[in-house]
């Protein structure tokens, strides 16, 4: 599932997260990025994993921290398990890796 | 949106078309090429009990390039052996038949049994299948409970790794050449190769599966393409190299040489070939020679020593002379510049091989050879100075028997020198041909170029002078009577070539090839070579430069008859007898080779040990013929050789040892050692 915050509200990602049957992985930014491109990829090759491209960061505030992320990885929970800056959310590879450590925690 | 179409039934279809496709791509002469194997990246992340991995299948993924599909095997008294093509030399037995085959691949029907290149690509296409298919049976599951949760969460971590270190193993595959950007754009459905394509919005193995079979869709194309085309031409061609002279030989259905007669060499060694008598009387010419020198080097003030002194000195003088006059050659005339001019007459001539263009494209090539060869002289002048010096200097016996091998260097060196020599009094005439074609050719800046090009060369000719010859010859027989003829090969700048024709064949008309060593006229220790050539007339691509070399030897025990250069004396008895003195030995001598040898078989068939007799001539009494006879033991094809024997002569002392190398081999060692320098 690919969705994009807004119009998709925190509230409801909020409660996708919360879902242990996904895990999920949030890039902030814009939709031409590279980094989004990547997350898609990581989408078609990753079962049970949902990607948000989160256009307005004050609404991830909560899980962003100070470091102003471009890459949110969660596991089956809420928890934040990685963040990424651009450069990290632009390498497909660490995305695809950290992904998967995720689902594996 | 949630991944719930059902698409099994789509990737299913694309496996069996892609198979399909792999299959009609294998039919005919073709086959797909792969290249070199690399070993797997090891996967970061522990790999799921029920694994789909590919094991190892990116990694020796490759993407074909059309080919020519043949095989060389050899069919022996011990079984059928299949020759590997361009790699070092492989014995074969001198009563084989090499059989040249152009197969067609038909194990083809089902996964698994596909030539092994297309192995890899099928088991990816499978795995993709494979892939695809867990990936929406994964995101389909609905968990009634915490167990099927927990299960649900495990297979897709699993998924998840599986997935990394599949995109980990198609970066680290250099022949695909992917990087992340278009690794994404496949699974995205993005790449260009997809124009039209029925495309996965959500599930990227199928995409990935897609691409695979499109890129292999092309090179079925291409197969096809090569299959039919009539431009490409095929030859082949066999040669024999027997003591530096080169001989065609002949190949059924290749060629239109007569057969030679039936002469297997014997498996005893006690009678020999025609052929082989040839090698054992240029092993005796050699060793009896030898002999003289050797014999004249230990005389105290011998003619020859005093001219040994002498006529070094003499031929540097020359080559110094000669390689003053060749530094006047200019080093920056580079390949780049006849590069463009080639490709602009190439351009020029078309498909016309009897145009203007086409006719000075093919004089200028041999030109440009021989400016190659005007500064491999240079190179060949230097290295004979260098060793002219260091004979000057050496000790008779350091000349032979030094760790530097000066005698086998400089003969190696002076044959180089030779055949290059030889070519460059036909310079002059090359250079008029080509300036009177070039005004044919109707574009004044390749004239310009040209003339550029040999002007060079022209003042190089002026400089070195019309005694160039002259000189060279008069260096050649100087050296070559200090070197004697023991030491120096017979030079061969041509191949010897029966009556009659190679054959040229077009890719829908290929027959087997058979070379039978019994009736080549072979002898033991020659090279065997087989060249099959495929050429795109149209283009100039050669497509297939396949190069199959043999050594001729015998397979397991065998006889071997050799004549060794020896050094011999008494074990007893007045000085006269027990010096060491050159002689001539006559061995038949028995070895052992291993067919496949692994570990220890290898080093015993490197060392090629044998054990046998000899009839020696000797000189350790007053009698004007001395001969002995007795056992001998040889290492390295008689490099090295050692004996005992018994003088029947009317000596008090009867008993003699002797060692010796066997100059052919010594020679061929230094002349292997000059080229690696």
């Amino acid at each position: 599932m690919s969705e994009t915050l807004p119009p998709l509200t925190a509230e409801a990602l909020e409660a996708d997260l919360i879902n242990e049957e996904f895990s999920a992985y949030l890039y902030i930014g814009s939709a031409a990025d590279l980094g989004w491109k990547f997350a898609q990829t990581a989408f078609k090759l990753v079962p049970r994993l949902r990607i948000y491209l989160i256009l307005d960061r004050v609404a991830v505030a909560k899980w962003a921290g100070n470091s102003n992320p471009a890459g949110i990885v969660f596991g089956w929970d809420d928890k934040v398990y990685r963040r990424f800056d651009k450069a990290e959310a632009e390498n497909l590879q660490l995305v695809l890796d950290i992904i998967a450590e995720a689902m594996n925690t | 949106m949630k991944s719930k179409q059902p698409l099994n039934r789509a990737i299913g279809r694309i496996g069996c078309a892609a198979l399909a496709l792999v299959l009609s791509g294998c039919a005919g002469h073709f086959r797909p090429k792969t290249h070199t194997q690399v070993e797997p990246i090891a996967a970061a992340l522990p790999p799921p009990a029920e694994s789909v991995a590919p094991a190892g299948s990116i990694a020796r993924l490759t993407l074909p390039r059309p080919g020519l599909s043949q095989s060389l095997t050899e069919i022996a008294f011990d079984g059928r052996h299949p020759v590997p093509s361009n790699g070092s030399p492989v014995n074969v037995d001198a009563h084989s038949v090499l059989f040249l085959q152009f197969p067609q691949i038909v194990r083809t029907d089902a996964v698994g049994s596909a030539s092994p290149e297309w192995e890899p690509i099928v088991e990816m296409l499978t795995y993709f299948d494979q892939a695809a298919k867990r990936m929406n049976e994964i995101n389909s599951r609905q968990p009634r409970s915490a167990a099927e949760r927990k299960q649900l969460q495990q297979d897709a971590a699993a998924a998840a790794s599986r997935a990394a270190n599949m995109v980990r193993e198609l970066l680290s595959n250099k022949s695909l050449k992917l990087d992340q950007v278009e690794i994404a754009d496949i699974v995205g459905g993005l790449h260009p190769a997809f124009a039209g394509a029925n495309l996965s919005t959500n599930n990227g193995y199928v995409n990935l599966a897609l691409w695979l079979n499109i890129k292999m869709q092309e090179r079925r194309d291409a197969l096809q393409t090569l299959a039919t085309n009539q431009q490409v031409k095929v030859s082949v061609q066999a040669f024999r190299d027997s003591n530096g002279a080169k001989s065609a030989l002949h190949v059924d259905g290749w060629d239109t040489f007569a057969e030679g007669p039936y002469e297997p060499i014997d498996r005893t060694g006690l009678r020999p070939t025609p052929a082989d008598q040839e090698r054992l009387n240029a092993e005796r010419a050699r060793a009896e020679s030898t002999k003289e020198l050797v014999e004249s080097i230990m005389e105290k003030d011998g003619s020859l020593r005093q001219t040994l002194k002498a006529l070094p000195g003499e031929a540097e003088q020359i080559l110094n002379q000669l390689a003053g006059r060749l530094t006047s050659f200019p080093s920056e005339l580079a390949a780049d510049q006849f590069k463009t001019l080639t490709n602009k007459l190439a351009d020029l001539a078309g498909a016309d091989a009897q145009s203007p263009a086409a006719k000075l494209l093919g004089e200028l090539k041999v030109f440009q050879a021989d400016v190659v060869r005007i500064k491999m002289l240079g190179d060949s002048v230097r290295t004979l100075t260098n060793l002219v010096k260091n004979l000057k200097q050496a000790r008779p016996d350091e000349l032979i028997f030094g760790s530097e091998n000066l005698f086998a260097q400089a003969g190696g060196a002076l044959q180089i020198f030779i055949g290059i020599a030889t070519n460059l009094p036909t310079l002059p005439d090359r250079i008029k041909r080509i300036q009177e074609a070039l005004p044919l050719v109707a574009d004044s800046v390749l004239q310009g170029q040209a003339e550029a090009a040999m002007q060079s060369v022209t003042n190089f000719l002026g400089a070195v002078g019309t005694d160039f010859a002259e000189k060279a010859g008069a260096v050649i027989e100087k050296l070559n009577k200090f070197l004697g003829t023991a030491l120096t090969l017979q030079v061969t700048t041509s191949i010897k070539k029966p009556e009659g024709d190679w054959l040229i064949r077009t890719p829908d008309n290929l027959v087997p090839g058979r070379l039978d060593l019994r009736r080549s006229h072979v002898a033991l220790g020659d090279l065997v070579s087989i060249r099959v050539r495929a050429t795109n007339e149209a283009t100039g691509e050669l497509v297939e430069p396949v190069l199959y070399e043999t050594e001729v030897g015998l397979m397991g025990l065998h006889g071997k008859p050799a004549v060794h250069f020896i050094m011999a004396r008494a074990l007893s008895g007045p000085a006269q007898a027990t010096q060491w003195k050159p002689n001539v030995a006559a061995a038949v001598e028995w070895h052992y080779t291993k067919r496949d040898p692994h570990a220890w078989g290898k080093t015993w068939n490197w060392l090629y040990p044998g054990v046998g007799i000899h009839l020696a001539s000797l000189d350790q009494g007053d009698d004007s013929v001395e001969l002995g006879a007795g056992g001998i033991i040889s290492l390295w094809d008689g490099l090295l050789t050692g004996g005992f024997g018994y003088n029947f002569s009317n000596n008090s002392d009867h008993e003699y040892v002797f060692v010796g190398v066997n100059l052919l081999s010594l020679l061929q060692q230094g002349k292997k050692q000059f080229r690696h320098d």
